[in-house]
């Protein structure tokens, strides 16, 4: 496991996508310093960089989707971990070494969770530093209070467990798919299309699918028209991520390498 | 004990399109502990699948495989004395063969001394350090057989490894296999050299489309169910022809010689026989079998039978 999260670290790809994070980070931070007018009613504030609310002002919208595509990096960065030994062809000489193919796999899968989750932790900090200086010097630091600092901690929570969730997908898919750029493939894919036209065929079914649940548990708030809680949501996800990983641990026990 | 079992062993490929291939057909190996066992077979007989099969890569449809005693279950509890290559091996194109090596042996708790030690056995010393993508395809072989080799196995399977090494190379990796076979330790080595296995090997298996063919040690193959003949060399060949075949003996005409169904131990009889008749032998010498004629011989009458 200590031997599968040193691996992953040092992957090309996962350093390549935190140094595309890095960058985003310190853009965005600029851009906040830049645009924020400290007279101006809505001043840069703390509640816009933590209250990711996806359909409020700018800035949150800005927080909303830099945490989507940190999910978006851990799906891939999950997905490499074990696409790019499928990709190397090197899975066989693995498997002569651990033969036990569902350690393999879930020591796989656990690195990428816990490498994802430290990571969006660590840049989600490194972002709130960044877009510390815009609040404090251009912007206000009213609203920092008990209640800011719990919903922050709250949402901290709830995407560290989404993106190790994400990368734990990303890795499954992979390995079903024998592939990286297949997990992306099939989970952008699925939402935007599969969904889109789900939704307009049984809007009904709303609560159950997985851009709604996705969107719940990463707000922290419910939506207008879906009825599901938070931890609802949080258990569907969990639910579908468990079928999900269940069914490629058999696929993978099962498969002849060759 | 054996330390390879394999028996009646099937694999059928299924793939999406097309029908399934059946690579083995109730395929029966056992290999003693101790030695150089050869498999041998022509391409696509099956070998690759049997090891795959042996390591638990490929399900088998049916039949029984056994390394070291256990089952494809229970391989992980053996998988640490065993040490194998299977086809042309692959590793990370980015990292470079010390470094590759370096993740599997961490696998097993083995060290940086023994990574480099086996770097300098199979002759890739200098060229650890260059990623693994530059490597040519007998530099990408030794690093297969290094990683094969940290683990000090007692058992070493080896699928061609003389693919793609010249000469010396191969030569090199016969002296190495040859030394750890005699260190006490279980070499199994697929190969369709037959020179190679000839030269190397104490015992042989021969397989054909999935079928055991013929399995023993490798003089005893060779000498495979039939009578050796004496090559005669003589002048004037059809006189000294009917001057044997008066004395009974089995002779027959082949070419500038004369062949002689006798052991070589008898060879005097010919001498004998023709120096009465007042004819004297230019050369007289056992008929030399290779392996691959033998191999050539059951591989194809193995085809006439199965259609
Ligand atoms: N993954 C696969 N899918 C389908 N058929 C396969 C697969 N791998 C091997 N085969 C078939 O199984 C048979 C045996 O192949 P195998 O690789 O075991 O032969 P081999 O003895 O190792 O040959 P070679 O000397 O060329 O390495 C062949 O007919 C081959 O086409
Ligand atoms: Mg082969």
């Amino acid at each position: 496991m200590v031997v599968e999260i040193r691996r992953a670290l040092s992957r090309r790809l996962v350093r390549v996508l935190v140094l595309v994070a890095l960058l985003g980070i310190v853009i965005i931070a600029i851009g906040a310093f830049a645009t924020s007018d400290p007279d101006a009613a809505d001043a840069f504030s703390p509640a816009d960089i933590w209250t990711p609310e996806l359909d409020q002002s700018s800035d949150a919208a800005i927080v909303g989707g830099v945490s989507f595509l940190f999910l978006l990096m851990a799906l891939l960065g999950g997905a490499s971990v074990i696409g790019a030994e499928y990709k190397a062809g090197t899975i066989t000489t693995l498997l002569t070494w651990e033969p036990r193919r569902l350690r393999v796999i879930g020591a796989k899968l656990a690195a990428a969770a816990i490498v994802a989750a430290v990571l969006f932790l660590v840049l989600e900090a490194l972002l709130a530093g960044a877009l510390a200086p815009a609040a404090v010097v251009r912007g206000t630091t009213e609203g920092a209070d008990d209640d800011f600092y719990r919903s922050l901690a709250g949402f901290l929570g709830r995407g560290a467990l989404l993106t190790g969730g994400c990368a734990v997908l990303g890795g499954a898919i992979a390995t079903v798919g024998k592939n990286t750029t297949a997990a992306l493939a099939v989970v952008l894919g699925y939402i935007v299309i599969v969904e889109q036209i789900l939704r307009g065929l049984r809007p009904g079914w709303n609560a159950w699918y997985l851009g709604e649940n996705l969107g719940i548990v990463l707000t922290g708030e419910r939506l207008d028209d879906v009825v599901r809680s938070v931890p609802g949501a949080a258990a569907v996800l969990l639910f579908y991520l468990g079928v999900f990983v269940a069914v490629t641990l058999v696929v993978f026990a099962r498969r002849d390498v060759t | 004990m054996a330390v390879i079992e394999v028996e009646g062993l099937r694999k059928e490929y299924r793939r999406l399109r097309g029908g399934p291939t059946l690579a083995l057909d109730g395929l029966d190996v056992s290999v003693p502990e101790g030695g150089v066992f050869g498999f041998l077979g022509p391409n696509g007989s099956g070998k690759t699948t049997t090891i795959r099969c042996l390591l638990g890569l490929v399900r088998a449809s049916s039949g029984r495989s056994r390394l070291l005693d256990a089952g494809p279950r229970e391989l992980h509890t053996v998988i640490g004395r065993v040490g194998s290559m299977v086809e042309t091996p692959q590793f990370f194109p980015n990292f470079s063969g010390r470094r590759n090596l370096e993740l599997l042996a961490r696998l097993d708790g083995i060290g940086r001394a023994r990574v480099n030690e086996t770097l300098d056995l199979v002759g890739l010393g200098s060229s650890a350090g260059s990623p693994f993508r530059t490597y040519s395809l007998g530099m990408k072989q030794r690093l297969g057989l290094a990683a094969a080799l940290i683990k000090d196995p007692e058992l070493l399977i080896l699928d061609e490894p003389a693919n793609g090494l010249d000469p010396a190379g191969i030569k090199e990796i016969r002296d190495l296999v040859r030394r750890l076979g005699s260190e006490g330790r279980t070499i199994f080595v697929s190969s369709h050299l037959l020179g190679e296995v000839q030269q190397m090997c104490d015992r042989v298996a021969i397989l054909a489309r999935g079928r055991l063919v013929t399995e023993g040690p490798v003089a005893d193959v060779l000498a495979g169910g039939r009578a050796s003949r004496l090559v005669v060399q003589v002048a004037p060949l059809e006189a000294a022809l009917e001057t044997l075949r008066s004395a009974d003996l089995d002779a027959t005409l082949d070419g500038h010689h004369i062949l002689v169904q006798l052991p070589a131990e008898d060879a005097a009889r010919v001498t004998e026989v023709l120096a009465d008749a007042r004819m004297y032998v230019s050369e007289l010498r056992p008929e030399e079998i290779d392996l691959e004629t033998v191999f050539l011989e059951l591989t194809r009458s193995d085809g006439d039978a199965t259609g």
